[in-house]
């Protein structure tokens, strides 16, 4: 592996980036560089600003103070165009292509060899890009149509759609999110390959492990501050968590010790196929059970499949030994069912209405006497969720849309615990929430389980998993693969059951 | 929102605060400014003769505008089959009145306009049916059975209580106008009191979100179209006795303004959002334009182009809104 020492000069630099979104401030005079030949990893937790300094770089946004510069020479950038054409290239998480058309398609999409007549030399297009996927050695045939291809594959296609344009920097944001163990090493020998052209790779990921393994150099962000830029080599995995959340684990994700009761949610045999299977787990009171998986393993369905918002094709749920019918969200809820979808702008919020309409909404009937709202009991009842939810600022009458993704995501949680739920459904909580509001978040869940509640925690990030749960699924594939008790919780355990299946199912 | 938070809010949210103001309350002043317009134009402006010839100009389309700002609100932008159910629910009375009786005949057309309104609902609601497309087919059917009963000729109110209900008046104001203030004042209560008001507005504003939150959202969108096509039916039973006749083509264009007056009242065509109060503003609005308009010698063809410039401005104030409030 090669030392930042032995890499070039700077490609790139970004001097005290600040950015500002309407009252927050995203990015505070953060610095960055990047060098050719050099892998640079960027690591923070979500909303640390990575993202918004990402969209600096790449012409989505324009920055409210500072400079940039590549080669020595100052840049502005007035829109992606420009950025492409200065040299960089951006390989988002989100596959950004035309289902429709071909590998080769895809790649020269915007700029394909054109004849005179204006027509697309396909024979060339196809020669050049089977050239350039020679050039990444990656194993591909340009004529097949890109809906067709694994998600690794996919990648591959825009890896060489962003190589095409011969670029200086490349940027990867969380590349190996929905990759195979095995297509994650074929990414890792591109990336190398990359480096080796002397281009300078960004390197975005949540997971320390990779960075550890690829990177030269990380820069760590917290809040929209710079936190500090180290020698990989310098830094322990440890280094780099305290450097991300900048406290310990045990303050992020306070943990109380619950005396556990009987089975609460019982699910057997549950099965949507091709989506899940055969699913069986229980929680039980003061439970806190974590699922854990790969994005697309099957655990938002699954947890919706619970709840009543999808059908389900087999399989019985039931709470306190009652059973909850498939498909009635509302049955679910009146059995004792909370859940805290994924999507809280479109699923957990009307982001018009008022915070106070939104915590009521799921308990209309109970705050009515003959279908007319009593207005009094609506207003005292918003009231005691904003007090003990600590929603800030505290008006019951603003809308939700205003409030910060944190103080939304408390509406959601006081929207469930209205209706006094047994068994709480939470899918990826505290996903795009400052590091302040997810301890606050956790611990309302551990008073929750203390209450006697039953907890099914869904989330990708590792470290939340294991450090908030008594008890671990890892879902691969649509199946329960693996059953971690806390004492034996390792992120490496985890990551071999996720991926390790999935795989399996492939073959 | 109280002021002290407006002193720390940036420039944008507070900009954006003014056009929510200005959607919710400025459908008012712009009432006012133009009743005070006519009372400056014309003498015969502020008279009750004048005010009572509003009232009835805009009376039917008060009862339309009611059912489709609960359509409109709950997300499903406009009910279409309503010429349909207006001259369907007018012909029935006057045909039916006299094998069943007046009070039978009434019950029957406006029991028909619910049902033309839970086909609709189910379409759209249960089905996802396009409401411009689904409500529109159910007009073209309607009016095609009345053309086949009815022909194309009329049909006469015969009873001599469809007389006195076409003729009625209390206090000197005629039936129509305190059935229209009964029926708006049981649309607001439903709409801004009532479980089933905030079950729309939350269903217009947020489908997957009020769905996650256990509403019966597909019951909620048919129940709007169910509202709609019975006051509908209630505009046709009033116009057709006021009338004395029926026939297929006396509801056709309510429809249009009836979701005119919806929009200058400020209902968001996107759902979510709108009053009752606002809608009765909308409706009032257009009435007192017609009227000053006609007062002051506005020529015809003016008139169209100033009632469409201000259609233009309500949509573009709706479009602003939202994205001033999404951003």
């Amino acid at each position: 592996m090669t030392t930042a020492a032995a890499s070039g000069p700077p490609v790139l630099r970004m001097r005290a980036i600040s950015k500002r979104f309407v009252g927050v401030h995203a990015l505070t005079e953060v610095s960055f560089e990047a060098r050719a030949g050099e892998i640079h990893a960027i690591v923070g937790e979500n909303g640390a600003g990575k993202s918004t300094l990402m969209k600096i770089l790449s012409g989505v946004h324009q920055p409210d103070g500072g400079e940039i510069e590549i080669d020595g020479r100052p840049v502005h950038f007035s829109g992606p165009n420009a950025s492409q054409e200065l040299g960089v290239a951006m390989v988002y998480q989100d596959f950004d292509l035309v289902p429709e058309l071909s590998v080769a398609e895809n790649i020269f999409l915007g700029c394909q060899p054109v004849s005179r007549v204006g027509f697309v030399r396909r024979a060339e297009l196809r020669k050049q890009a089977q050239a350039l996927l020679d050039e990444l050695a990656a194993d591909l045939n340009p004529s097949l149509t890109v809906k067709n291809l694994s998600a690794g594959q996919r990648q591959l296609v825009q890896i060489a759609q962003a190589c095409a344009r011969q670029p200086r920097i490349v940027v990867f944001d969380e590349p190996t999110s929905a990759l195979t163990g095995h297509e994650a090493d074929n990414l890792f020998k591109i990336i190398r390959r990359l480096k080796g052209r002397g281009v300078a790779v960004v390197y975005i990921s949540h997971r320390l492990a990779e960075v550890m393994a690829i990177a030269d150099r990380v820069t760590a962000l917290r809040d929209g501050c710079l936190v500090a830029t180290r020698d990989i080599a310098e830094v322990s995995q440890d280094d780099m968590v305290h450097l991300i959340v900048g406290r310990t684990i045990t303050e992020l994700f306070p943990k109380s010790e619950v005396v556990f009761g009987e089975p609460v949610l019982n699910v057997q045999g549950l099965s949507r196929p091709p989506v899940f299977d055969d699913i069986s787990f229980s929680v039980r009171a003061g439970e806190i059970v974590g699922m854990a998986g790969l994005v697309g393993a099957g655990r938002t369905e699954i947890a919706r499949a619970i709840f009543g918002l999808d059908k389900r094709a087999g399989g019985v749920v039931t709470v306190n030994g009652a059973a909850v019918p498939s498909g009635h969200v509302d049955a679910a809820i009146r059995a004792g069912l909370g859940f805290v979808p994924e999507e809280r702008k479109t699923d957990g919020l009307v982001l018009d209405e008022t915070v106070s309409q939104n915590l009521v909404l799921s308990s209309l009937k109970a705050l009515a006497k003959l279908g007319i709202i009593n207005r009094g009991r609506e207003r005292s009842f918003a009231q005691g969720l904003v007090e003990r939810l600590d929603v800030r600022p505290p008006q019951l009458n603003r809308q939700v849309m205003t409030l910060s993704g944190g103080n939304q995501q408390k509406v959601v949680l006081g929207k469930c615990l209205a209706s006094s739920p047994k068994v709480l459904i939470l899918d990826e909580p505290t996903a795009g929430i400052d590091v302040a509001s997810k301890a606050e978040i956790h611990r309302l869940i551990g008073a929750l389980a203390e209450t006697g509640v039953a907890v099914l925690l869904i989330s990708s990030e590792l470290t939340e998993v294991i450090a908030a749960s008594d008890r671990i699924l890892v879902v691969a594939g649509g199946r329960i693969v693996d059953e971690v008790a806390r004492a034996d919780a390792t992120e490496q355990r985890i990551i071999r059951g996720a991926t390790g299946a999935s795989e399996l199912a492939k073959a | 929102m109280t002021l002290s938070v407006a002193s720390h809010v940036p420039f944008r949210a507070r900009a954006g605060a003014a056009v929510v103001l200005l959607a919710r309350y400025g459908i008012y002043v712009g009432l006012v400014l133009l009743c005070v317009c006519g009372a400056l134009l014309s003498s015969a402006f502020l008279t009750s003769t004048n005010f009572l010839n509003i009232g009835l100009s805009v009376g039917y389309v008060g009862f339309v505008a009611i059912g489709m700002a609960f359509v409109v609100i709950g997300g499903s932008l406009i009910d279409l089959s309503i010429p349909g159910v207006i001259a369907g629910a007018g012909i029935i009375a006057l045909a039916t009145e006299p094998a069943i009786g007046a009070l039978p005949a009434i019950v029957l057309a406006i029991a028909v306009g619910c049902f033309v309104g839970l086909l609709n609902g189910a379409a759209v609601g249960y089905l996802g049916a396009n409401p411009v497309l689904g409500t529109y087919s159910a007009q073209i059917i309607i009016l095609g059975i009345a053309q086949a009963v009815a022909g194309a000729g009329f049909i006469y109110a015969h009873g001599a209580a469809f007389n006195w209900l076409g003729n009625a008046t209390i206090a000197g104001v005629p039936l129509v106008l305190p059935i229209l203030a009964a029926c708006l004042l049981g649309a607001y209560v439903a709409l801004s009191r009532s479980t089933f008001g905030r079950q729309v507005f939350a269903t217009g504003g947020g489908y997957q979100a009020s769905r996650v939150a256990g509403l019966p959202v597909r019951r909620v969108v048919m129940t709007t179209f169910v509202i709609s096509g019975a006051l509908a039916a209630v505009a046709g039973v009033l116009m057709s006795t006021a009338l004395g006749s029926a026939q297929q083509e006396i509801g056709i264009g309510y429809e249009f303004n009836a979701i005119t007056a919806v929009a200058i009242g400020g209902t968001s065509l996107f759902g979510g959002e709108g009053s009752i109060g606002r809608v009765l503003a909308g409706v009032l609005l257009v009435g007192v334009l017609n009227n000053v308009m006609i007062l002051a010698g506005v020529s015809i063809d003016s008139q169209g182009i100033v009632k469409g410039a201000i259609i233009v401005g309500a949509v573009a104030l709706d479009v602003v809104l939202r994205r001033v409030r999404t951003r």
